[in-house]
């Protein structure tokens, strides 16, 4: 049922997400032009159009994650605990396989909000310099990876991490509109006071972890291992980082669900 | 066994409650009338019935089984608002019910929005409400499943479409299963009913069925409901 609920969940967000991208790609393709045809020292109202081209380039790459993450905490809301919640809660699934799919897919646009970000830069930049970069870039990190194969191992540890950080991002969110969303009325105030009540609790919980962790001395443990190593360490301390937090909003958000539910 | 079985059931929210103390049975191949005030509990019980709210003491059974994902695949809810995405078209919808209801008959549902003369190319936000009300409904009773939980199916139609409303329910329901019908039309449901239950203030005031109204009282339905909860 959990590939089910993913393609639908698909379906209702790829409508929005997919012009954007689309947008963002074109306006990127425009600066790209829009530069050249500054450096070439255009007509005045030539210059203009391709200022504000740069500008809406400069915009639309910035807004994009914020875009996914608008879209992600409104389609939550919308499809779980609004109108709709009628449907989506009734159907034959559990609670568990609504929640996933709803955080797999949102982990997905930022994911690809990040890669039409730097795809947008890429455009803008393009020439035979870049390109002749590029291939000296992943040829660089192919002979890295294969003379040093631990690098190998914590690129995948970075992209786990960064997949747990946007995981456990999206259920803080979701979280603080399952507990928000429990009461009977000023459901939306409930659910801000809730996200900084809860983050504030993580805040001062991990702040005073690292400062336990600060007075261990690790000098000794770290100087006879390489840098590999230590970064391997570092992301294993964040990924669980994300796993505890992420479990914490997960409980949060799963029995809300379950037993507070409170549709109109 | 009873397709619907409430034992003490009982729901508050915070210091207000909903339902007190509820026992009910509801038989397998029934059309019931769920009647009952403005505030009696009629909407909560249904959403109990559907998972959506958790009981403060008691239990409900649906089939012998207590609400979860077993329940929900053989309970066919037409809530009281829209619930059908508004960004959907029709074929979305009918692909949305059919992979995730077993029982859903794709074929049934296009017949019935094409004899309604329902656009299949249009989408909910661009449908009126009464037609988004209608496609609610035909989807909903486009499965074959064991109970049917209606809540106010006819409450923002015209008394044409209720009409056609009341046929589809009679004419698609399987004749095993249960179809419990929350509304305050009465006069309007009562020809099709079996059963009534009247609840007042989350408890049970009567469970009867209708021809023993009729025959016990020399009433109709709605007379008596009148009657029962005089103002």
């Amino acid at each position: 049922m959990l590939i089910k609920l993913l393609k639908h969940e698909l379906r209702a967000t790829s409508r929005i997400m997919l012009p954007v991208f689309a947008a963002v790609l074109g306006i990127s393709v425009l600066a790209h032009f829009s530069i050249q045809s500054m450096e070439s020292n255009q007509s005045g109202i030539v210059t203009i159009i391709s200022g504000v081209i740069i500008v809406l380039f400069a915009v639309g790459i910035m807004s994009l994650p914020i875009v996914a993450v608008v879209l992600s905490i409104n389609r939550f809301r919308a499809s779980v605990l609004g109108d709709e919640g009628y449907l989506t809660m009734t159907l034959p699934v559990s609670v568990h396989s609504v929640l996933w799919s709803k955080i797999l897919v949102s982990s997905l646009w930022l994911i690809l909000s990040g890669a039409v970000v730097f795809a947008s830069c890429y455009i803008l930049a393009f020439d035979s310099s870049v390109v002749h970069f590029t291939f000296e870039f992943f040829g660089e990190s192919f002979d890295l990876m294969k003379n040093y194969p631990g690098t190998t191992v914590t690129l995948i540890e970075l992209i786990a991490t960064i997949f747990l950080s946007l995981c456990a991002g999206t259920l803080s969110f979701y979280a603080a509109l399952a507990v928000g969303h429990g009461f009977p009325r000023h459901k939306m105030a409930y659910s801000v006071v809730v996200f900084f009540a809860v983050n504030s609790i993580l805040s001062v919980i991990s702040g005073i972890g690292m400062e336990f962790l600060d007075e261990v001395d690790f000098t000794r443990f770290f100087s006879s291992r390489g840098p590999i190593y230590i970064a391997n360490i570092f992301l294993l301390f964040f990924m669980l980082y994300f796993v505890v937090t992420g479990a914490i909003y997960y409980i949060i958000a799963v029995y809300n669900l379950k037993h507070r539910l409170n549709l109109e | 066994m009873a397709i619907l079985e409430c034992k003490s059931l009982s729901k508050n929210y915070g210091r207000v409650t909903a339902l007190n103390d509820l026992n009910l049975s509801i038989e397998p191949g029934r059309i019931v009338g769920l009647l009952g005030p403005n505030g009696s509990g009629k909407t909560t019980l249904i959403k109990l019935a559907n998972g959506l709210l958790v009981p403060s003491s008691g239990e409900i059974l649906i089939d012998g089984e207590k609400p979860g994902a077993y329940t929900k695949s053989i309970i066919s809810y037409l809530p009281e608002r829209i619930a059908i995405p508004l960004w959907a078209s029709i074929p979305q919808l009918i692909s949305y019910y059919s992979d995730f209801y077993k029982d859903f008959d794709a074929q049934a549902a296009e017949n019935m929005l094409s004899n309604l003369n329902i656009d299949m190319k249009m989408r909910v936000k661009e449908m009126s409400k009464g037609t988004r009300e209608k496609v609610q409904l035909v989807l909903v009773m486009s499965r074959k499943a064991k109970l049917y939980l209606l809540d106010e199916p006819i409450g923002g139609v015209d008394p044409a479409t209720r009409d056609y409303i009341l046929s589809t329910i009679i004419g698609n329901y399987n004749p095993e299963a249960s179809v419990i019908i929350s509304t305050h039309l009465i006069s309007d449901v009562e020809s099709v009913l079996d059963e009534v239950v009247f609840i007042n203030g989350g408890q049970l005031v009567l469970k009867s069925s209708v021809d023993d109204i009729r025959e016990n009282n020399g009433k109709s339905v709605d007379a008596l409901f009148r009657e029962v909860f005089k103002c």
